[in-house]
């Protein structure tokens, strides 16, 4: 059958805004952030190529530098409670008996999910507030001495900001892994009673081994989430005190559009993006679950 | 499969952790309430404390200056949503059920955008919509976002349209339909659920961003969204009130709140999919 001009032509009228869309503002985009790195430009206006002077200016950036241990950090914590809490809470709604309210205690942990993200942060700064919040609990229980600026001292700020969003179970992670869960057959659940197995058991050698895929899912989702995100910090300390919380994603955010330094927040950017892709990679390759699993 | 054996202590235990992490997943929302209907002062003084009696007068004079964000919020998120319906339903039904030249290689090029992390992309974009003129517009929060979700809706669909009985499109063949009619008249109306969960992922997502805004919306208050707003006043511009911004914080939950509870189900299955696929 001879198909028309027309019904030839189709599909590519179809698909033809999706490509406007991604050659713009992801193709040109990315060789855009890649020139620009080379250049000295100034909020994108003026530009003369300098060639590497700003990549060797990276790696000589102190603060550059240490933002990646402060990153490191945060998304080894990010990492552990996006895999550790949602278990946790899984395994205990597992065990509720009641499959009514097992399902209400679940749908439970889904409503805090829809306070926008920037409010939930504020109201954690509140709990941080040097006047009130966890001070004044802190207070009152006669331990005065603890009771400190926490988003403003060195030695806290980032520990805090870790602790945002503490018991981390309202959020898509939970989801995933009560979903595994309950994916997991009851035979396996069912042999292991015969058998006389405790419930400790029974998360130790059945369910922690075949929520494996989810687990991998979870570790590589949070692992970028963690690594491409800067809105946490810019909400709560953006950086500060000195530079002890700063990150590499919002340090180039403040160097764009802060300082204007388009052609060197670019380079930062471009290391940020190298890094990205490598530890994508790698988490890929040690936890990657098999395609469409 | 229903006969779960704990007993004793371990349960008691359990219940009570179950309990405990459920309560403070509710603290903040506890705290936001509670401040609400507090004056500033009261809370300075009683962070903790339940408000002796209810202050609305904190709503009253929130929504004099949030109205604008939210509706600020509520309307790009609406144009782009429609915008990203019809984007990922055409290239969804032409990637998943139409045969043409080079489509592997263009799906291809769909799923590398994939990798391109969201930092990289800030500055470049900025340069992108300052060269088109539409700083401080709506359309430089729309397009880009469009742009954005589509990515992660087209996947979904994609696989969706794919797995599509191909009989039900070779009989409308038959009868005589061109695929523009199949695309209207049958893949369309089937793919409501897979259309409602990657709109509500997208809303959620657009709804919930600060930061792109906060480099786009430089100019007047009048067409900055509501999370911009929270997020410059957590940098220390606006308002000190903090009953006041309780109150703003409670009313501009509302919107996503209904949005969410209403596809409640496309939205956790959305999370699910997504996390499966991606």
């Amino acid at each position: 059958m001879k198909k028309s001009l027309g019904s030839k032509m189709l599909p590519y009228l179809f698909i033809l805004p999706t490509l406007v869309l991604m050659v713009i503002f992801s193709y040109y985009a990315i060789i855009n952030a890649i020139y620009t790195s080379f250049t000295d430009s100034v909020y994108g206006t003026t530009s003369a190529f300098v060639g590497l002077e700003n990549y060797a200016r990276a790696f000589q950036d102190k603060i550059f530098l240490t933002s990646f241990i402060n990153q490191l950090l945060l998304t080894a914590a990010a990492v552990f409670n996006s895999v550790f809490f949602p278990l946790l809470a899984s395994e205990l709604l597992f065990f509720v008996k009641h499959s009514k309210l097992a399902n209400i205690i679940k749908t439970l942990f889904v409503v805090p999910m829809m306070v926008p993200t920037i409010i939930t942060i504020f109201i954690w700064k509140y709990l941080y507030n040097p006047n009130f919040g966890i001070n004044t609990i802190l207070r009152r229980m006669g331990l005065k001495s603890l009771a400190h600026n926490w988003l403003n001292d060195e030695t806290t700020a980032l520990l805090c900001i870790i602790l945002i969003g503490f018991p981390f179970i309202s959020c898509m992670y939970f989801l995933i892994m009560h979903n595994g869960l309950n994916m997991i057959s009851g035979e396996l659940y069912e042999a292991a009673l015969v058998d006389g197995a405790t419930p400790m058991q029974v998360v130790r050698f059945i369910h922690v081994p075949n929520l494996k895929p989810y687990i991998n899912t979870i570790v590589t989702l949070s692992l970028i989430n963690s690594l491409s995100g800067f809105g946490l910090v810019a909400a709560t300390t953006n950086g500060s005190p000195g530079y002890s919380t700063m990150i590499p994603a919002l340090y180039m955010y403040k160097i764009a559009f802060g300082d204007g330094k388009f052609g060197y927040a670019s380079a930062c950017g471009c290391v940020l993006f190298i890094v990205i892709i490598i530890l994508t990679l790698a988490s890929r390759k040690f936890f990657g679950n098999k395609e469409g699993a | 499969m229903k006969k779960r054996r704990m007993s004793g202590p371990g349960v008691f235990l359990s219940r009570g952790l179950l309990a405990v992490l459920l309560v403070l997943c509710f603290l903040p929302i506890m705290i936001m309430l509670n401040m609400s209907v507090k004056q500033h002062v009261m809370i300075a003084n009683d962070f903790w404390g339940l408000p002796r009696s209810f202050y609305w007068t904190n709503y009253m004079k929130a929504w004099k200056f949030i109205l604008r964000p939210i509706m600020n919020s509520i309307l790009v998120c609406g144009i782009s949503l429609v915008l990203i319906l019809i984007v990922v339903s055409l290239s969804g039904f032409a990637f998943g059920k139409m045969d043409f030249k080079g489509r592997r290689v263009l799906y291809m090029l769909v799923l590398a955008v994939m990798m391109i992390p969201y930092t990289l992309q800030i500055i470049p974009t900025y340069n992108i919509v300052s060269g088109m003129h539409l700083l401080n517009t709506y359309w430089a929060l729309i397009i880009p976002y469009v742009s954005g979700q589509q990515i992660f809706g087209i996947i979904l669909a994609e696989s969706f349209y794919r797995e599509l009985p191909v009989d039900m499109f070779e009989a409308a063949r038959i009868d005589g339909a061109g695929e523009g009619y199949s695309f209207l008249h049958i893949a369309l109306p089937l793919s409501k659920p897979i259309l409602a969960t990657v709109g509500i992922t997208s809303v959620v997502a657009m709804y919930n961003d600060y930061i792109w805004p906060t480099v786009a919306m430089t100019g007047g208050d009048e067409i900055k969204t509501f999370c911009q707003i929270v997020f410059n006043n957590a940098a220390g511009k606006g308002s000190n009130d903090m009953g006041l911004l309780a109150a703003a914080f409670v009313i501009g939950t509302v919107p996503l709140l209904i949005a969410v509870s209403s596809c409640m189900k496309y939205y956790v299955q959305g999370m699910i999919v997504g996390a499966v696929k991606g």
